[in-house]
């Protein structure tokens, strides 16, 4: 893997933080979309595969095939996928146009901008998405 | 030229999506190319890259015998993503592999007539027989990544149908 410059990774994680808005926004509809085990107290298996597949691709498309197959299961997951998916994919589609500007020589660089950005992205809409499951933990304990 | 995974996550996505955004514009996601049929692709894709061209033919036969011109059209497009030449067909994975190749496999021209030694056809069937063993690699190391992400974007727009 190639090693960023400091410019560059300061550009992408400058980017993530000016996103903060939208993918509170995204994390919000994640809760909408998948819920969590309310006995269980557990996340969504959906967040966490998501979560999962950003953190260890090594490939940006392998992050949006996820998201395309898990929506197109003719499956009930598919339908709470429909919800968010395509917000999803327009998300990427956005980390891939940033990536694109924040360096425009190499295409080996720009995989790995691509990646970064994604992985601070996924961290930033789960957290959002926890967040949302402790106010509602916080809502029933306070009902 | 691009490493495999920039190549992937690029060229290929790019023109897998292009690929069957232009079939379901044309055709709609038909009932008879199912999921099963492209659980099946990627299968095969995945475990014999270079029978990928085959399995589409005989589904393509298959597709003829029913009167089934859609499903035939799909596996048409299939096939000549695999190795369909410009003007019909602008991007193929044989045209990506002939653009990737190192130019020492390409050959030269013998001009009509031009006799050579036995040295100069020595070379060139060495030649050809090192182009056939890089584009088999080549062809086993991307066919499973390009039909990776045609069948996720078929699947997706056949989940956005609401089949």
């Amino acid at each position: 893997m190639i090693t960023l410059t400091p410019e560059q990774t300061a550009a992408a994680d400058r980017f993530i933080d000016e996103q903060h808005g939208r993918l509170g926004r995204l994390g919000e509809s994640l809760f909408e979309a998948f819920r969590y085990d309310e006995n269980k107290k557990r996340v969504s298996a959906q967040v966490r595969n998501l979560q999962q597949i950003v953190c260890s691709a090594t490939r940006f498309a392998d992050i949006e095939d996820f998201v395309k197959n898990q929506m197109g299961k003719g499956t009930a997951s598919a339908r709470q996928w429909q919800q968010v998916g395509d917000t999803v994919l327009e998300n990427l589609k956005l980390l891939r146009q940033k990536a694109a500007g924040i360096v425009d020589e190499s295409p080996d660089a720009q995989h790995a901008v691509r990646l970064r950005l994604a992985r601070s992205w996924v961290r930033a809409v789960v957290s959002e998405y926890l967040y949302r499951i402790a106010c509602a933990e916080m809502e029933k304990r306070h009902a | 030229m691009l490493s495999p995974e920039v190549l992937s996550d690029t060229e290929f996505a790019e023109q897998a999506a292009l690929a069957v955004d232009s079939y379901v514009t044309e055709h709609g996601c038909p009932k008879t190319v199912t999921r099963a049929q492209i659980y099946g692709l990627l299968h095969v894709a995945k475990n014999q890259p270079t029978s990928v061209k085959q399995f589409a033919g005989h589904q393509k036969q298959r597709a003829e015998k029913r009167n089934d011109e859609d499903q035939r059209l799909f596996w048409v497009c299939v096939e000549q993503l695999c190795d369909g030449s410009p003007p019909r067909t602008p991007w193929s994975l044989q045209q990506c592999a002939e653009r990737s190749m190192p130019p020492e496999l390409h050959g030269e021209d013998v001009a009509p007539g031009e006799k050579l030694s036995l040295e100069q056809r020595q070379r060139r069937s060495e030649v050809k027989k090192a182009r056939q063993r890089w584009l088999f690699a080549w062809y086993n190391e991307h066919y499973p990544q390009f039909f990776q992400r045609f069948c996720a974007h078929y699947l997706y727009r056949l989940g956005m149908k609401g089949d």
